[in-house]
């Protein structure tokens, strides 16, 4: 942060009324707080009231948007010729966004909604990155266990299936 | 039934995005990710390989058809070598989904990244780049290995009103390909490893050009002619270095030659031998010898240009060196001092509004020779007024550095805008440096200058200083031989007058006294 830059704070109040207080321009990365505030509003004592989410998920929230202002704070700030250093950070930041994102289905399913309604893009991939890579290596019956997927195949669906494309079930595993 | 066109991806770019509408479910339902839209499902399902993203058609009757809307599609080897069985496998899985998928369904991305594959067949990966720019791909990619680096893309140029930005690496380029007439919004291209086999790479509409250990075998030598280029990468090309032309967008270029097939004998010796006959110092083609990549980064606000002192094409276009009218940031590394200082000099006469120079000076020179008598700036005035912060990197505080200082001092920078800076260079050219590292200056480390070097610089800044004032002492000492000199002059002026005063009054006394004589 350039020094003599005015601190500007911004409350997101959740569904269950907790409220979270973060720098105006770590809740930028949010699409929607920043149509509220183009709108001139959201400045207020009384904050950015978020709905359908409670104050559980939007700490996560809050969490990911602080680390990844300051991350993006602390880059601008660097050499820009330092391109090492700059592959460095990238590669730190990532391996802290999966630690961050290593939650199970309800919560990751939580924010996933959270992110997509106030618009973070950055967050939402992550978590459908996060759901794929709960998906990746298993077989058909190890996914639906994992992520509680009803199988509602009758079973000469399920037999037609692999017999109408043999060009994907090919393919060993 | 076809699920609509998916444009959440599209416009991500344009700032907020909705990706899919979904209703927060209350907890304890089974299947929360049941309760996301296509859309989000198939977002998921771009973050998985291939194969498995179709198998989830197995998972339920839900999942059963999502894979054939899919946004983007990875192509892969899985990293695996392909033989002949394999080849044809992956071919017949990649052919299936692609006819397979709905056709109305827009494509994003698709990246095609194979392991080697060691096989009489090839893959069908130009069918694949046709087909995905027929739906409408905006991001395209295609990654071979090393091993596969003498596949050839097929010679016909692309036609798509969507491709956006196109990366390739590890194929072969012809002419029609690089031709980009057709793909109106492109906008980067990306190349790695790639052999240019081309007379010229041409897109009206190209605003970012990274080419990374590219091969260029034409001759003529490769013209690239992109006049809306912003932003250019040239690192390590390998081959005749292509030919710039004129690029009036320019803002920043990297270029970084090591080795290339440019040479011309006299090169050891200080630069061009001026024939026109010689393949490299003169003509380019036509029988225009001008300049091959200095002239197209005429137009560009901030340069860096790296190159091993042997590499010779930067000192023949000193020859014809443009002048760089908005440049403001410049770098060069030890190729600018390789012989002498002249060439470092001619840059510092051609850049009117330079505010910032580095220098990197990390290798030590081998045959340097110290200029013949002093720069002397009145005779060939610097361009660069503007010169306000000069940064020297060097390993040791060798003569080169301390005649730059000299030089610029004389010109009348002050030294403390001068900063020098010690680094080290790592062990010989770092074989290892990751593919994607892209643009950045070679690796330097910097260390504190050792207290041997600050005395030693310290010292010569003193005996800059003494000599300074030495002839400030000098200078008032002649100002007042001078004023002496003139002095004793007025004052011998002064006797002249009065000696030839007296002779007039003289010679009328001795005029009348014999006028008197002779009358009496």
């Amino acid at each position: 942060m350039a020094a003599g830059k005015p601190v500007v704070m911004v409350t997101l109040v959740s569904s269950d009324g907790q409220s979270f207080q973060l720098l105006e321009e770590a809740a930028l990365l949010s699409a929607m707080v920043r149509d509220t505030i183009q709108i001139g509003q959201g400045r207020g004592p009384a904050g950015i009231p978020i709905r359908n989410i409670t104050g559980q998920t939007l700490s996560m929230v809050v969490v990911y948007c602080n680390k990844h202002y300051t991350a993006a704070a602390a880059a601008d700030g660097d050499d820009a010729a330092d391109e090492e250093k700059k592959v460095a950070n990238k590669k730190q930041l990532r391996e802290w966004d999966e630690q961050f994102i290593n939650l199970e289905q309800d919560k990751l399913y939580d924010i996933l909604v959270a992110a997509n309604n106030l618009g973070i893009d950055g967050l939402v991939d992550l978590c459908c990155w996060r759901f794929a890579d709960m998906m990746k290596g298993k077989s058909a019956s190890e996914i639906r266990v994992k992520l509680g997927i009803r199988d509602d195949f009758t079973s000469e669906q399920r037999a037609q299936i692999e017999k109408d494309s043999p060009w994907v079930w090919s393919r060993t595993t | 039934m076809f699920p609509p066109c998916s444009s959440s991806s599209s416009n991500s770019s344009s700032g907020a995005r909705h990706l899919f509408d979904v209703m927060p479910q209350p907890r304890g339902g089974e299947d929360r990710l049941g309760a996301l839209t296509d859309e989000a499902l198939q977002h998921v399902l771009s973050f998985l390989p291939l194969p498995e993203a179709v198998r989830t058609s197995a998972l339920s009757r839900r999942w059963r058809h999502l894979w054939k809307s899919m946004p983007v599609l990875r192509v892969t080897g899985e990293g695996r070598v392909l033989n002949r069985h394999g080849v044809r496998r992956l071919n017949k899985f990649v052919n299936h989904l692609l006819l397979l998928r709905y056709r109305s369904a827009c494509l994003d991305a698709c990246e095609i990244k194979l392991g080697t594959f060691r096989s009489q067949d090839d893959p069908h990966i130009n069918l694949w780049i046709r087909h995905a720019l027929l739906c409408q791909a905006r991001v395209l990619q295609v990654h071979l290995s090393i091993g596969n680096n003498s596949f050839e893309l097929e010679d016909l140029s692309l036609n798509s009103r969507h491709l956006t930005r196109l990366e390739l690496c590890n194929v072969v380029l012809k002419d029609c390909f690089l031709n980009f007439s057709s793909c109106p919004a492109l906008e980067e291209l990306v190349m790695r490893g790639c052999h240019i086999q081309a007379g010229k790479i041409l897109s009206e509409s190209l605003k970012r050009l990274t080419t990374v250990d590219c091969s260029f075998y034409s001759y003529p030598r490769t013209r690239i002619s992109l006049p809306s280029l912003v932003a250019l990468e040239l690192t390590e090309p390998w081959g005749r270095t292509p030919l710039l032309e004129c690029m009036p967008s320019l803002l920043t270029a990297f270029i970084k030659l090591t080795d290339c097939d440019d040479h011309c004998g006299g090169e050891e010796f200080g630069g061009s031998c001026d024939h026109i006959a010689c393949e490299n110092c003169g003509a380019n083609g036509g029988s225009s010898r001008d300049c091959v990549l200095l002239e197209g980064l005429s137009e560009s606000k901030s340069l860096e240009l790296h190159a091993i002192p042997r590499v010779y094409i930067f000192r023949r276009d000193m020859t014809w060196c443009p002048t760089f009218s908005k440049l403001n940031t410049l770098l060069l590394n030890e190729w600018c001092v390789a012989i002498d200082i002249h060439t470092l000099i001619g840059f510092l006469q051609h850049t009117p509004v330079l505010e910032n120079l580095t220098l990197q000076l990390c290798e030590a020179p081998v045959n340097w020779m110290k200029m013949e008598g002093s720069y002397n700036p009145t005779e060939n005035p610097f361009a660069s007024k503007q010169l306000k912060v000069v940064e020297v990197k060097c390993e040791k505080f060798d003569q080169r550095v301390h005649q730059i200082i000299m030089i610029l001092s004389t010109y009348g920078i002050n030294i403390e805008q001068i900063y020098i800076q010690r680094c080290l260079r790592y062990s010989e050219e770092p074989m290892d440096i990751p593919k994607d590292s892209g643009a950045g200056p070679s690796q330097v480390q910097t260390l504190p200058i050792s207290p041997q070097e600050n005395a030693l610089l310290e010292s010569v800044i003193d005996q800059m200083l003494a000599q300074q004032q030495q002839n400030f002492a000098q200078q008032q000492e002649l100002l007042d031989q001078q004023q002496q000199q003139q002095q004793i002059l007025s004052q011998l002026q002064r006797w002249q007058q009065i000696l030839s005063q007296i002779t007039t009054q003289l010679s009328r006394y001795c005029a009348s006294h014999s006028q008197e004589g002779s009358s009496s």
